[in-house]
């Protein structure tokens, strides 16, 4: 997966935004839109909503730039519109294994043109991880997808998620012997 | 190190190397262009928003005047 990283946003970025600037719009789009439909991807485990909550996110940017405060830090306000909405969504918190498995090998496999072999089996191996992750709780795999699959630091996914940073530590910690005790399970199906 | 950071280096690495998730480009260009078109409505509007309360201002101040002007007049009269 392919990070942001903070040397690559422009300084003066949120405040071209903050004047409504639609090249500063454009900028963010090209930096954020692929992490934030990922997240949103796996967060969710729908494509169809994952295209309807990606495409919510970028809108409300576009309602609230003027109003952001100066001090915000655009990639955690993104990440946590996209999550918030995921949150509103809340039926679709349980992701749907299969489907997530289907994604997995989209992902890799029709994304990405030919099927070789090795190809196939990192597809396997990806799904499998793919369907633990889906079975964790929703708060345990948003805190994991935000630090372990966004790079988000733990403070930044606590600004995200609303909690303190002890508590998004926490989070992490019970995400992670979550995950660890069901993927042997995962492994041997 | 503890068994416990090794679990969760590990499975961090192996989150890491999940495939990216590629944004068809369909959807990205459609999400763009409806996103700019309502970041410009947005701006429209706050201009719109300015206009009108500039016009109801000056309405007020024009009305005012005229207002001082007649009763300025009744009581000279």
């Amino acid at each position: 997966m392919t990070h942001v990283g903070a040397a690559e946003i422009p300084s003066d970025l949120l405040a071209r935004l903050r004047a409504g600037d639609a090249a500063a719009f454009s900028a963010a789009y090209e930096l954020h839109a692929g992490p934030i439909f990922r997240f949103l991807m796996r967060l969710c485990g729908r494509r169809e909503l994952a295209e309807d909550l990606f495409q919510e996110t970028w809108l409300r940017l576009a309602r609230h730039a003027r109003r952001l405060r100066p001090d915000t830090e655009l990639r955690p306000w993104l990440y946590a519109v996209a999550r918030n909405l995921v949150r509103s969504h809340a039926r679709f918190a349980v992701a749907d294994a299969a489907g997530v498995a289907a994604l997995a090998r989209w992902w890799y496999l029709d994304a990405r043109g030919a099927e070789p072999e090795n190809a196939a089996v990192a597809a396997d191996e990806a799904a499998r991880l793919e369907r633990a992750l889906a079975r964790l709780p929703l708060a345990g795999r948003e805190v994991l997808l935000l630090v372990a699959g966004e790079g988000l630091a733990v403070d930044e996914a606590a600004r995200v998620l609303g909690v303190t940073p002890e508590a998004a530590r926490q989070r992490l910690h019970r995400a992670r012997a979550e995950l660890a005790k069901s993927l042997p399970k995962e492994d041997e199906s | 190190m503890t068994n416990d950071d090794d679990l969760a280096l590990d499975l961090d690495r192996r989150l890491r190397a999940l495939p990216d998730v590629p944004l068809p480009p369909a959807l990205a260009a459609h999400v763009h262009a409806r996103a700019h078109a309502e970041l410009a409505a947005r701006g429209a509007g706050r201009l719109a928003a300015f206009a009108t309360a500039t016009a109801v201002v000056s309405a007020i101040a024009v009305y005012l005047t005229w207002a001082v002007r007649f009763l300025s007049a009744l009581a000279g009269g």
